[in-house]
């Protein structure tokens, strides 16, 4: 977890509902992440936050990005993502509210971190910030390691 | 006649030899005897010149010794006595050598008196010295005074002149002799040497004359060689030729290709290896001719039917024979000794197929199954010879018909006219009927008569020939052929289909009476449209195609069209089969037409609405599928907003509000866990896509037992599984199934009661049976058909449930091949499922 006095991370949120936005919000929070949100209602705001980012406009640390989107889906958000060399691995974390094996195996191909299914109670969907810091601690390590 | 033969050798070439031999071996004797006489000649004379040389040696050595001595004696001087003294050491020398010379008796009688006048004279003058030297020269003289001294050398030059004197006659005389002798010899060299150039004129100038004649004489034999060559090479039969060893010295060019060997590489080779015999008949080799000829010294038979393996290993037929070439003296007559053989071998296959083909004829004459006559037409016609099948089938011998009037054994009712007429006289020509002929035995039978007859211009017959067949079994085939088409006709009648054949071309030659009924304006006696008339134009296409291509591959035709019957174009399958003969070609084809228009219209029907039916569950798995998904969604914001309302407000809502919130929130989760079945159950319908293979059906439960092990940890259930198969099934829909019924076993228990459930596993023929029981409440049999529908439930709120574990059960299980029933003893209830054994 960042310390406050340390720079915030970059969060690209790419929800359309409401509801889960909130959600998501009130798990970081819950788990004292310093950060700054870049919040996509839809697909087609998503895909272009993903481009400014590799176009270096802002940086960009986190995405957590919703499967069912309109306009585009989030798998299309992730292939975005992978196929530019800044987001290259920048990591992922997919919300989703189903459960199918096939999309699982497909996301985790175009190059998703994590898979988070939305769960149907509130300390279930918390456990979303505990998934933030994994992920991120886990790409900080790797980065030094580099 | 033995002198004739002697006086053959005295010719004059052959006194030459001897009269030459014996010049020069007289010259030879004449030589050596004057060389041996020149030689003693020349001995003689040499010795005679020692001799004369000796004698004067010895006679200078002692006037050496007298000089010597005189000198001391005047002088004293012993100086003077040196001479002596070497000669007196000389003397014996000579004497010695001279002794040898003097050979004859008479010589060595002189020689005798010499030396002892020499011993004489030299005992004086060694005294005289002797004396000179004791007694001075006075003593001395007084010696020489007695005048022995000079006696003694008076005597010996007396002796040494006759010695010589002697010996230069004896010379004298051997050089005459030896210059006769030489004159002699001169002559008689000369004489001998004339003799034999006369003679070795005479044996050059009859050489000549010899060569001459050799020469003429190998021209004659080149030309009698040349002649016999030409007479051998253009001989029709092969000619070989071997020498006293077998071995092959000429082979004439029909020989060459009647064993198929070449003249130059048989040449030198045994006749008997390479042109080897065997007997036709026993394939043994036969005693080759030539051996037999070597061996008997008399010429070989012919050995019958021998064969000659050729050179290329083909045989072929032959006659041989061989006989002996005798050494020849020149007057014809044979001789003991044999100079070689020569093997005449003759290509008999022409003879000998010849000889075959009239032995296959008689062959087939005597074995044919038919008969077969040869007729006598000069008056009555009669059988003049007939073969063994033609007796037998009238019941006679052949000895018997032979000479028999043709009326005796043909019904004379059935021989029609024109039969009749080629017997009279002058007809010609053939004819070919059926007829009755008539056995011993007087029954009858029928025949096909084929009759020849062939006459002269004159009209006079130079064969009649006739061959017969009973064919009382072709009769027989025939009859019941019409009988067996009758039957075939009547079936093909009553069958309620359209029955028809064609001939192999396709043209038809049958239609049955159904298809004719059908056949209101004679189309299928029309030969341009037939029963393609009969054919919807929409299917005639490709039901002709099908059918040519069937005609041309000769495969089963088979196909459905629509084809006219009654005023209505009705769907009928249509059918052909080829009928072949023993050669497999097609002699017909056999074809049928089915009416399955009303089957068709049920199937086209049926086809439909399975069709209708898939589309229809296809889409309601699909909606359910959506919509369990879509509802997912709000139901999860009910849950989660309800809670957060609950742990932020629960202090303003009061005891009420939460209680409130808590049955929205129960409600809502029940609701979700609906949707998750409903979803559940609409997968289990969709087609499989898992890999089914070899699953162990317990791993299947150990998963399910782990999945509830929250629920059996609370119930202290107890889960007994007993052997289970290995099957070809995916593993989670089995999974899923355990877990609903161990699920529905440990909810459904009895109060108060620990659950206890049994899983095992029986094997029956081709699948295996598995059962859940359990020791719980058990349910009524009436409602034992009901359970396993969607959302039935037979409990309320104490057991919930959303009703469809059970029919989700079905539906894996029955998806999978398997089905699923209850069955209920006296206490809890068991659950049984099969699945089909690998």
């Amino acid at each position: 977890m960042p310390a406050s006095d340390q720079q915030p991370w970059t969060i690209l949120l790419a929800e359309d509902n409401p509801g889960d936005v909130f959600l998501v919000r009130r798990a970081l929070d819950k788990h004292h992440i310093n950060y700054e949100l870049r919040l996509a209602r839809n697909g087609e705001d998503a895909l272009a936050m993903v481009q400014q980012a590799d176009r270096g406009e802002f940086r960009l640390d986190l995405m957590l990005v919703d499967l069912n989107l309109p306009r585009y889906d989030g798998g299309e958000i992730v292939a975005a993502a992978r196929a530019g060399g800044r987001l290259a691995k920048v990591p992922i974390i997919l919300l989703t509210s189903s459960d199918s094996p096939h999309d699982r195996q497909r996301l985790t191909e175009l190059g998703a971190n994590l898979y988070f299914r939305k769960p149907s109670d509130l300390n279930g969907f918390m456990k979303v910030g505990e998934l933030v810091i994994a992920v991120m601690n886990s790409a900080a390590e790797n980065s030094c390691r580099e | 006649m033995l002198h004739r033969r002697w006086l053959r050798y005295l010719r004059p070439g052959h006194f030459l030899l001897p009269i030459s031999l014996c010049l020069v071996f007289l010259a030879g004797f004449l030589n050596f005897r004057n060389d041996r006489d020149l030689k003693q000649s020349a001995a003689e004379l040499g010795r005679l010149n020692g001799l004369l040389s000796a004698n004067a040696a010895v006679l200078s050595a002692l006037t050496d010794l007298e000089t010597g001595q005189r000198g001391y004696l005047l002088t004293g001087e012993p100086a003077y006595l040196e001479p002596y003294q070497q000669a007196s050491g000389r003397l014996p020398r000579l004497l010695e050598k001279l002794r040898v010379e003097m050979v004859q008796p008479r010589q060595q009688e002189r020689y005798s008196q010499l030396e002892n006048v020499i011993a004489d004279r030299r005992a004086e003058m060694s005294a005289t010295i002797l004396m000179r030297g004791l007694a001075g020269t006075d003593a001395a003289l007084t010696i020489v005074k007695t005048e022995s001294g000079r006696n003694s050398m008076d005597a010996i030059r007396r002796l040494s002149g006759e010695i010589n004197q002697q010996t230069q006659e004896t010379l004298a005389a051997n050089a005459n002799t030896l210059l006769r002798r030489q004159n002699g010899a001169a002559f008689t060299s000369l004489g001998i040497t004339c003799s034999l150039f006369l003679l070795l004129s005479l044996a050059a100038a009859m050489i000549q004359r010899g060569v001459r004649r050799r020469d003429d004489l190998i021209g004659l034999l080149d030309n009698s060689r040349q002649q016999l060559h030409t007479t051998l090479s253009s001989i029709g039969d092969g000619v070989v030729v071997t020498d006293a060893e077998g071995r092959i010295t000429f082979i004439n060019p029909v020989a060459a290709r009647i064993s198929g060997w070449d003249s130059k590489t048989v040449t030198g080779r045994k006749a008997d290896e390479v042109l080897p015999l065997l007997r036709e008949d026993t394939r043994e080799p036969i005693d080759h001719p030539v051996l037999q000829v070597l061996r008997d010294k008399k010429p070989s038979g012919i050995a019958p039917s021998t064969v000659l393996i050729r050179q290329d290993g083909t045989e072929i037929p032959v006659d041989d024979s061989a006989a002996i070439i005798p050494v020849s003296d020149g007057s014809g007559r044979a001789g003991p000794s044999i100079f070689g053989v020569v093997m005449v071998i003759r290509d008999i296959t022409g003879q000998r197929m010849a000889e075959n083909s009239v032995r296959q004829w008689e062959q087939v004459f005597d074995d044919a199954g038919f008969g077969i006559a040869m007729l006598s037409l000069d008056g009555v016609p009669s059988f003049q010879e007939v073969n063994p099948a033609f007796a037998r089938m009238h019941g006679y011998t052949r000895d018997e018909v032979r000479g028999t009037p043709m009326s005796a054994l043909v019904m004379p009712a059935a021989l029609p006219e024109k039969m009749k007429s080629l017997y009279e006289a002058g007809a010609s020509g053939r004819v070919v009927i059926e007829t009755v002929h008539r056995r011993r035995d007087g029954s009858t039978f029928p025949v096909i008569a084929d009759v020849t007859v062939v006459r002269d211009a004159a009209g006079n017959a130079i064969y009649g020939t006739a061959y017969y067949s009973d064919i009382t079994e072709r009769r027989k085939a025939e009859d019941e052929l019409r009988s067996n088409e009758a039957r075939f006709r009547t079936l093909a009648d009553s069958l309620p289909h359209l029955v028809w054949t064609t001939l192999p071309d396709g043209s038809p030659d049958y239609f049955n009476v159904r298809w004719q009924n059908s056949d209101n304006d004679g189309a299928l006696t029309d030969s341009k449209r037939g029963w393609h008339d009969f054919l919807h134009p929409d299917d005639r296409d490709s039901c002709l195609h099908s059918w040519n291509d069937a005609l041309q591959k000769g495969t089963v035709f088979q196909t459905e069209c629509r084809l006219r019957q009654q005023g209505e174009d009705r769907w009928h399958i249509c059918r052909a089969v080829p009928v072949r003969d023993n050669d497999g070609k097609i002699v017909r084809w056999f074809g049928s037409c089915t009416d399955i228009h009303d089957n068709r219209q049920v199937a086209d029907a049926l086809r439909v609405s399975k069709d209708d039916l898939q589309r229809s569950n296809l889409d309601l798995e699909q909606f359910a599928f959506a919509a369990s998904h879509d509802m997912q969604e709000p139901l999860r914001m009910v849950v989660v907003y309800s809670q957060l309302l609950k742990e932020e407000f629960a202090s303003s809502l009061g005891e009420a509000g939460v209680a409130y919130l808590n049955f929205a929130v129960e409600g809502a989760l029940r609701v979700e866990s609906l949707i998750l079945d409903l979803l559940a159950y609409s997968r289990a319908s969709a087609p499989a896509d898992e890999q089914a293979e070899g699953v162990l059906v317990g791993g299947t439960v150990s998963t399910a037992i782990e999945n509830l092990n929250l629920q059996i940890t609370q119930t202290q259930a107890t889960v007994e599984v007993g052997e289970l198969p290995v099957l070809n099934v995916p593993k989670l829909p089995i999974v899923i199934v355990f877990q609903n019924l161990i699920s529905n076993a440990i909810k459904y228990r009895q109060p108060g009661v620990v659950p206890f459930i049994t899983i095992s596993a029986d094997p029956r023929p081709g699948e295996w049976v598995f059962s859940v029981k359990d020791n719980g409440i058990g349910i009524d049999p009436q409602y034992h058909d009901q359970i396993f529908r969607v959302f039935r439930r037979l409990h309320g709120a104490e057991y919930p449930g959303t009703g469809i574990g059970l029919a989700l059960c079905q539906r894996l299980i029955e998806r999978h091949g398997g089905k699923i029933w209850i069955e209920s003893g006296d206490t809890g209830s068991t659950f049984c499922f099969t699945l089909p054994a690998r």
